[in-house]
């Protein structure tokens, strides 16, 4: 019998292997390569988003504010950072008595793995929790008495990630929220939030015309009653800064700071301070990344020097110098750290802080820099004239692993 | 807050074991109706011979013989190879070990659309996970049998294709693509995967008879295996991926230490800690004497297949056996034989990958011959289609015990797929997880206690309010970040699951947190978790003494945790039927499942709230 099927195949393959016979060890080999290079650049970690031309330094939730009454709050984190449910936002105040240490006042109730924002008013401190896992509100938490009692309210939409998200304004807050398309308002303290502006809203407005706002990233409290806000700006040169009337009505005034042409601003922060309001600038451009401030006071805006970065510099914490001004902590791409000050337009540099320190804190006639292990916290402090810094307090924190899952 | 999902809860385990014992007596039927059927093909079949005129009548007979030697090996090594699988898998943890413990974790820094993919099966899975587990069991021993029993031919292929479809399912969802789409991967840990080698064994046993005759066959397998080595010896050597470092942040360390975790024989244990912290101290050169060795592996199999003409024997052997030892090497030292633990599935890629090797080898060394294959297949001008189904009968009785038996090994795949088909199709969810996680709902039959409190708008509203109506009673804190919103969710799907009956239901949650639960909060808390629109929904709060006396009577504590915790409050939910008696408790952590089982605890609450609606 034939096997009618049989050479047909045989005869094919037998070409096919002529064909490839000669180097089929390389073509393995480059098969291999390319599919062990294509696995491994598939497994390398995304470059994070940045917009083209702005500066990447982004202002941290870690922070620390003087209320008017003198006490000095610090924001910072704490537990392991490494895992977004076991680090746990910590709220400390000291009394402005001399000698005076930290005391931890976190306010209770509710988990606070998304972050803080505190801000400071005449009627005392008012603390936002950020959203974290299912929640997408953010509680609030205020105190009168230096962090012993707290009452609770919220806002009822997801407070943006940002130091100045949200202020004391007049007799009620402001919030920006909803990644910054929002501007909520809360009328006194009555718990009731409305609708002040969105940046959609701004957009086409005479003054804004320039900035083309995207979003806004901070408020603060301006000048009767006014509120201060800042937005990214679709256009170079501008700072995006604006002042809204107390009742929200009217159309924005646009607060001109000058920018260098070409370069691209981005407001880190808005402090209003005894001086008016105080906007820490990153500025990009061809004179590389610097930061600047912008204070605002009568309707004008007063630029300090330059505070030039070195690559791949990170802003770690800022916040209030008393007085008027604004202080910023930075690490360096080796890790190294070195504190910053503003004040009437001068940027001075502190001797080098303790190797690790996460915050650090203005108060009258003293400054802090702070270092967190899990849940010790290390205090620091320097002396007038000292060149050194030396420990001050440490401060051991209860924190609840695994509580938030 | 929660305690975890336990992934030995008893009564899941119970029912497991029950399942396996019931679908074990199927199998038993199964193999007495092999036995009874191949007697019954017998006697007709000498009933025929000794009529004299069976033949004829009956058509050519089916294809018989051994098969191919590398086929042979293929499926004899691989048959066991799925009914170990299947064994392993009827181990007590697997139920809600597998899900929790094996598929979620594999999906660590893999893409979001691979972590979509297994969470979609696990979310299946952990639907039904006892029918779910079973299934696994059967169709890898039937798949498994049947390998090892089917005739030469069509049978043998069939097995093949089965092998290919379950081991791409297992490589997919079990496995999350063998770890490939992860940034660690590395051969030394089972890279590419078990089940990826295993479908690609199912797809050489289900290749014609004919690409076994002459050596080529067992050359482009040698080159494929060679080419896979290679490959990973550039991916085990390419920097920044960690293997080259030592000390205890090193790759290869770090997996080398987990592994060590398992549950295993102590001599075992030893040795995997041994090689952990060799390659703690000396990282750069353990990582250069696997690259090594997997190249001149990779190098000598491809080389030993040679070319089309000239095939070099002895290269291939060494290959062959330096890749045996290799991967011998990495199972015991790395991969600690992979099946000790309680939720190994299978003995990891290494026996695999070198029973892969030996089959090239065997196909180098030992083809089919033409003659073997003609006792394979029909020959050839004999179309297929003239052989009736009863030309059976013209088989020896080897054959037709052989066919018999693989029939009843693929009834044994589908004693195990039909099951866990249904279940998927069907709309309810067991309710076993929320069972594993809480225990079983508490029988009470007791007044249920007042409360005098304030709905979402205000209103004051008692426990009296519902009278004539099934009460769900839960408590949840509405500013918690996790459990909460899990169990609000569980509450509305167990309300959709009510359907018209809804209306004879409340669904009532008190607000359990000693700071925040005024009406504004539980009102944002309605907004988040979509439940404004709730007919019978009610979040209740009110002054904190009144839900503190509610919190009591019910056995509720709530309490302030320091340093930004969430509030601390126990996990229940109470049943009260329309005369206001206080029926069922019921826990509600979701447990570790939260994710994935969100549907078991409103599948539980949906039946125990059926048994009441409508009571006088």
């Amino acid at each position: 019998m034939i096997d009618r099927r049989a050479p047909g195949p045989r005869s094919r393959r037998k070409t096919r292997g002529a064909l490839l016979g000669p180097a089929p060890v390389a073509v393995a080999v480059a098969v291999a390569v390319a599919v062990a290079v294509a696995v491994a650049v598939a497994a390398l970690p995304a470059v994070a988003d940045a917009p083209t031309g702005a500066p990447p330094i982004r202002a941290p939730l870690t922070s620390s504010v003087v209320d008017p009454a003198g006490r000095t709050w610090l924001v910072v984190p704490m537990g392991i950072l490494s895992q977004a449910t076991n680090t746990f936002w910590q709220l400390f105040v000291r009394p402005p008595a001399a000698g005076a240490g930290w005391t931890l006042v976190t306010p209770p109730g509710v988990a606070d793995n998304g972050g803080l924002v505190a801000t400071a008013g005449a009627g005392g401190l008012q603390v936002a929790v950020l959203p974290s896992q299912d929640l997408h509100f953010s509680p609030l938490a205020s105190t009168a008495d230096g962090g012993r009692s707290w009452s609770p309210g919220l806002v009822p939409a997801a407070l943006d990630a940002s130091p100045d998200a949200l202020a004391v304004a007049g007799s009620g807050a402001v919030a920006v929220v909803d990644g910054g398309r929002l501007l909520l308002e809360e009328s006194g303290r009555s718990g009731s939030w409305r609708r002040l502006r969105s940046a959609a809203d701004l957009a086409p407005t005479g003054a804004a015309a320039e900035c083309r706002p995207i979003a806004f990233s901070a408020a603060a409290a301006g000048p009767d009653g006014s509120v201060v806000v800042a937005t990214a700006c679709h256009r170079t040169g501008q700072a995006g800064l604006f002042e809204l009337a107390a009742s929200g009505s009217g159309a924005p005034t646009a607060i001109r700071v000058p920018v260098a042409s070409g370069s691209r601003a981005r407001t880190l922060r808005l402090v209003a301070g005894d001086g008016g309001v105080a906007a820490l600038l990153a500025l990009g451009g061809r004179r590389g990344d610097r930061l600047e401030v912008a204070t605002l006071a009568a309707g004008r805006a007063t630029v300090s020097a330059s505070f030039r970065l070195d690559p791949g510099e990170s802003l770690v914490a800022s916040g209030s110098v008393p007085g008027g001004g604004i202080f910023v902590l930075l690490r360096g791409r080796r890790g190294a750290e070195r504190l910053a000050d503003e004040r009437l337009g001068r940027w001075d540099s502190l001797p080098v802080p303790p190797r690790g320190t996460v915050a650090a804190a203005f108060s009258p006639g003293r400054i802090d820099a702070v270092t967190v292990h899990s849940s010790t916290l290390i205090d620091y402090t320097i002396d007038a004239g000292a060149a050194g810094w030396r420990r001050a307090q440490v401060v051991r924190v209860p924190i609840q692993y695994g509580s938030s899952g | 807050m929660g305690s975890g999902t336990d992934a030995t809860g008893s009564s899941v385990v119970a029912a497991f074991h029950h399942t396996l014992w019931r679908q074990f007596l199927v199998v038993v039927l199964l193999v007495v109706a092999v036995g009874v059927l191949r007697a019954v093909l017998r006697a007709r079949q000498l009933r025929a011979l000794s009529a004299g005129d069976g033949r004829p009548a009956l058509g050519p007979p089916p294809p018989t013989g051994t098969g191919a030697p590398a086929v042979r090996l293929l499926r004899v090594g691989f048959g066991l190879f799925w009914i170990l699988d299947g064994i392993l898998q009827g181990q007590s943890a697997m139920p809600l070990g597998l899900p929790l413990r094996v598929m979620q974790p594999a999906t660590t820094g893999t893409p979001g659309w691979v972590q979509h993919l297994v969470h979609f099966a696990v979310t299946t899975w952990l639907g039904h996970p006892v029918t779910a587990a079973a299934a696994v069991v059967w169709i890898q021993v039937g798949i498994g049998l049947a390998l090892l029993a089917a005739p030469p031919g069509g049978w043998s292929r069939a097995a093949g294709a089965a092998s290919v479809g379950w081991g791409l399912v297992v490589w997919v969802f079990g496995e999350a693509f063998g770890g490939v789409m992860a940034p660690g991967a590395s051969w030394l840990f089972g890279a590419p995967g078990a089940a990826l080698l295993c479908a690609v064994a199912g797809v050489l046993i289900a290749l014609p008879a004919r690409t076994w005759e002459g050596p080529t066959a067992g050359r482009w397998l040698l080159r494929g295996a060679g080419a896979l080595f290679l490959g990973l010896a550039v991916l085990q050597a390419w920097p920044g991926r960690g293997f080259w470092q030592g000390g205890r942040r090193g790759g290869v360390v770090v997996m080398v230490r987990s592994m060590a975790q398992t549950h295993q024989p102590a001599p075992l244990a030893d040795l995997v800690r041994a090689f952990g912290t060799l390659a703690a101290g000396h990282g750069w050169g353990v990582n250069l004497g696997a690259v090594t060795a997997m190249a001149a592996v990779g190098v000598g199999l491809v080389a030993g297949a040679g070319r089309v003409h000239e095939p070099r024997p002895a290269i291939a052997t060494a290959a062959a056996v330096a890749a045996t030892v290799l991967c011998l090497a990495d199972w015991v030292l790395v991969q600690d034989l992979g099946f000790f633990g309680g939720v190994g599935t299978d003995p990891n890629s290494m026996p695999v990958l070198a029973l892969l090797v030996a089959t090239g080898w065997t196909a180098l060394r030992h083809p089919a011959t033409a003659t073997a294959r003609a006792a394979t297949v029909p020959a050839a001008g004999t179309p297929t289609s003239r052989r009736s189904p009863a030309s059976v009968l013209n088989a020896p009785p080897a054959y037709l015990l052989r066919a018999a038996a693989a029939l009843a090994a693929f009834a044994v795949v589908l004693l195990g797929a039909v099951p866990m088909a249904v279940a998927t199709a069907s709309p309810s969810v067991s309710p076993a997880l929320t069972e594993a996680v809480n225990g079983p709902p508490a029988a009470e039959d007791v007044p249920a206690p007042g409360f005098h409190l304030l709905d979402q708008a205000g209103r004051p509203v008692s426990l009296a309010t519902f009278r004539g109506r099934v009460v769900a009673l839960a408590f949840l804190d509405p500013v918690c970040t996790n459990d909460c919103p899990i169990i609000a969710q569980e509450l509305r799907m167990a309300d959709a699951a009510l359907g018209a009956t809804a209306r004879r239901v409340a669904v009532v949650a008190v607000a359990t947190n000693p700071i925040y639960h005024s009406p504004a909060v539980v009102r944002a808390f309605d907004r988040q978790e979509g439940l404004t629109g709730l007919a019978n929904w009610y979040f209740l709060s009110g002054p904190l003494p009144r839900l503190r006396q509610a919190w009591r009577a019910y056995g509720v504590t709530a309490a302030d945790e320091p340093a930004g915790a969430m509030v601390a409050h126990s996990e229940l939910a109470a049943v009260i039927d329309p005369r206001g008696r206080l029926r069922v408790i019921l826990g509600t952590n979701p447990g570790a499942a939260a994710g994935a089982g969100r549907a078991s605890f409103s599948s539980l609450l949906d039946q125990e709230l059926h048994r009441f609606v409508g009571r006088p």
